[in-house]
């Protein structure tokens, strides 16, 4: 019963058209000299995404032993352009299984890449909003491999950026930056492969405070309504071997969210 | 003289009964308002974001055991319940839903409603099975929801049986007043399931980084007290909570008492509904509200009458008549909440003007009124991944206290909750104390829940009194003394317990195992 994107007739000819340009765009990006790390994640910041975002998630947990637990969410995302000092809105919505259903989560990205996000959490069985304290974000979400810092999109200038070097990940050239935090992270650095063409990340191996790697996140990514979006994620934890698969689906671009859906006032009542 | 008693008793059985009714039938009623309210909102076109694609019908639901063993004497079961709950959410048209909870519920022991219960006389949605057995049956929620947009404003329109919540506190009640309580199992219950839903419109519009809410309910519920023989009955030396029951002094120490059928205003009726709004914005990274709640008291207020009685030899002697009644009262108050480090602030408050409170004093009714404010502060620390800590503050303060009024002037407590979060949330050890400041009186809530499955769950845990038996934790930490009883309370016969005054000290033991499922069309 899960929506997908709609198809017309003529996307067949536009991706076509976009690979052959990316294709274009790889090659010559291949011949340039390297570019900065700080220019590839202001990049990476410019890349299009939409107004807004809806998609459906399946959120895989899956321990060491192989033994698995699943949850469904329904995610909402806005570009709000820094408006209140806001640059993104995030909202996660839980669907299944019964015990957390209608658990949501409302996420308010601080424009300033030192200033502090704002969090909410909806927790049904009290019926209650509460607020959650942002200052430290590496506090697992709800039981999974990610942590709230995972969750929201770094600005550039929150990192010092380094480029590494250019090597393939999944068979598309990237662009290897190293990134270490100048405001507040759980982690001591972040890898990033980047993808030369796209600009898509594909790749973070995420490095503890003690300086050991503690988590990869692989990253798929497919085109919809002309720009790229999520369509499989996984977080390996290396410390305790346990993983979570994110797979993403029905997402659909610019479908007119505004600021009045991504309010402490839709946490108690449901999305729209 | 002893059948003066049973009638007695039999009258404030009827009243506590009355009063325990879980489940009073609304009436259908002002319906035309509603669907000119509905077409009006089906002609506004639905919110953005909302997916045609989502599956029309979702039916969650769970099917849970939970038993209790009291841990003083008797040492016997204190409640079986088996309980079915089923929720139902129906897409009607783009924006427009269809909610609906309903449960059923089975307690072969049947101790937290006391044991000798008229069935014949309760509400259709209860039913006698095998004599002391019964079960009970609900319909929690139903409501029609609409989201959608009118002009820059998102809309949502609620219809229909409903709970409307309020504050941040956790384990007591301030802001959170709307709807009525069930005090069956005192606050240990759930406050999604103590909650009386109630019969009403609400409308929340957002516009501009604001939120209004308002709502009107024309239907009257009352709170529901403990029975009188039940579990987790009041205790008659808490003071202020029952009918102020001074003995006349022209009677010496007899005391006659006659409890009158408790008066509910009647519901859909322009002067009984309840009506409030709430208005919540950010400001700077702080989260605001403005509450005001207007509606009659969900407790009962025990005016009192003292009328000449003529008795079997003893001549006219001064008869205290009480009558459970609710009074109109207004409650302003409001909310904040901010974050800093790994720490979330958050206070609630309110003043409510116009709360009857009973008094010592003979020559009015027995009932005062004054305003009362209550206010809650707590501290949220998320600083661990393994550890969610809270801390709260609760105070009540009765405005212009004077000596009579039998409730004490200021009431505080602090509570400290402490929960870890071990092997991806699946195993939750939890401990709850709250502390009463001025009795010196605690409620302990030790509890682990282990998740099994994504459908399966299994909690242990305890509930523990201590403290003074005037207090209002305390009470339960004591065997009922029947000696203490005073004769003018529905208990049979003062100084001697009968199967009808309930043995106090019902700390307990608990296991609680809970399977849910869920399916989509």
């Amino acid at each position: 019963m899960r929506h997908c994107a709609a198809s017309t007739g003529r996307r067949p000819l536009l991706l076509l058209a976009a690979a052959l340009l990316l294709g274009a765009a790889a090659a010559r990006a291949a011949d340039a000299p390297p570019p900065s790390g700080l220019e590839v994640m202001q990049a990476v910041d410019a890349r299009p995404r939409g107004r807004d975002q809806v998609a459906h998630a399946t959120w895989h947990l899956i321990e060491a032993s192989g033994s698995e637990r699943v949850r469904e969410t329904r995610n909402y995302w806005r570009d709000a352009h820094g408006k209140n000092g806001v640059h993104e809105q995030r909202l996660i919505v839980f669907e299944s299984p019964p015990d957390v259903k209608d658990t949501a989560f409302l996420v308010w990205s601080a424009e300033d890449p030192g200033g502090a996000d704002q969090q909410w959490l909806y927790l049904p069985a009290l019926r209650k909003v509460r607020r959650i304290a942002t200052g430290d974000r590496g506090n697992s979400f709800v039981g999974t491999d990610f942590v709230y810092d995972d969750l929201v999109e770094r600005r550039p200038a929150a990192d010092d950026h380094t480029w590494l070097r250019r090597e393939s990940q999944d068979g598309s050239p990237c662009d290897v930056i190293e990134s270490r935090p100048r405001t507040a992270s759980p982690y001591s650095k972040r890898v990033q492969w980047i993808d030369v063409a796209t600009r898509v990340t594909r790749r973070i191996d995420y490095y503890a405070k003690a300086g050991e790697l503690e988590k990869t996140l692989t990253a798929a990514w497919e085109p919809v309504g002309g720009v790229w979006v999520w369509k499989r994620l996984e977080m390996r934890n290396l410390q305790n071997g346990h993983r979570t698969v994110i797979e993403i689906d029905g997402t659909r671009v610019d479908t007119g969210l505004d600021e009045n859906v991504f309010t402490e006032n839709t946490l108690r009542l449901g999305a729209p | 003289m002893r059948a003066k008693r049973a009638a007695r008793r039999s009258r404030a059985e009827g009243a506590a009964r009355r009063r325990s009714r879980r489940c009073a039938s609304s009436r259908p009623g002002r319906r035309g308002l509603g669907l000119a309210l509905l077409a009006a909102a089906l002609a506004a076109p639905p919110a953005a974001g909302a997916d045609s694609s989502e599956p029309w019908l979702r039916v969650t639901g769970y099917l849970e055991t939970d038993t209790a063993w009291r841990l003083y004497e008797p040492r016997v079961i204190q409640k079986s319940e088996n309980r079915i709950e089923l929720e139902l959410e129906a897409a009607l048209a783009p924006g427009l839903r269809l909610h609906a909870i309903g449960r059923t519920v089975y307690d072969p022991v049947g101790r937290l409603l006391g044991r000798d219960r008229d069935f014949q006389k309760e509400p259709t949605d209860y039913w006698p099975v095998a004599g002391s057995r019964w079960v009970e049956a609900e319909l929690r929620e139903l409501y029609l929801d609409w989201n959608g947009r009118v002009g820059p404003a998102r809309l949502n329109l609620r219809l229909g049986r409903q709970q409307v919540v309020w504050g941040q506190s956790i384990g007591l009640r301030i802001l959170d007043v709307v709807n009525p309580q069930d005090y069956r199992e005192f606050i240990l219950d759930d406050p999604i399931d103590s909650r009386i839903p109630l019969v009403g419109a609400k409308l929340d519009a957002v516009w501009a980084d604001t939120t209004f809410e308002a709502f009107a309910f024309p239907e009257f519920r009352p709170s529901l007290l403990a029975n009188p023989e039940s579990e987790f009955a009041l205790d008659p030396s808490l003071r202020g909570f029952l009918p102020a029951l001074e003995p006349v002094p022209a009677a010496g120490h007899f005391v006659a008492v006659q409890i009158q059928d408790e008066r509910n205003p009647k519901s859909w009726r322009g002067s009984t509904t309840s009506f409030g709004f709430r208005l919540a914005r950010t400001v700077y990274g702080v989260d605001l509200s403005l509450n005001y709640y207007d509606a009659y008291d969900a407790l009962p207020a025990f005016r009192r009458q003292i009328e000449p009685a003529t008795f079997f030899g003893l001549g006219p002697v001064p008869l205290n008549v009480i009558t459970p009644d609710h009074v109109r009262t207004r409650t302003l108050g409001g909310s904040f909440s901010t974050s800093f480090s790994s720490f979330t602030l958050w206070g609630e408050g309110g003043v409510t003007f116009g709360r009857a409170f009973a008094t010592s004093d003979l020559t009015g009714d027995g009932v005062v009124r004054r305003p009362e404010f209550q206010s809650a502060l707590g501290l949220d620390w998320t600083g661990s991944d393994l550890l969610f800590a809270n801390v709260q503050w609760i105070q009540g303060t009765i405005v212009d206290h004077t000596g009579s009024i039998e409730q004490y002037a200021f009431r505080n407590f602090v509570s400290l909750l402490l929960r870890l979060n071990l092997r991806h949330e699946t195993l939750l050890p939890q401990l709850f104390v709250l502390y009463g400041v001025e009795r010196t009186e605690a409620m302990l809530r030790p509890s682990v829940e282990w998740k099994a499955t994504d459908r399966l769950s299994v909690t242990l845990g305890a509930d523990l009194f201590t403290g003074p038996r005037d207090g209002l934790l305390g009470q339960y930490a004591h065997d009922r003394d029947c000696n203490r009883v005073p004769d003018s309370l529905p208990v049979p016969v003062a100084g001697q317990c009968t199967l009808m005054v309930p043995p106090g000290r019902p700390s307990r033991a608990f296991v609680r195992v809970r399977w849910s499922f869920e399916g989509a069309l």
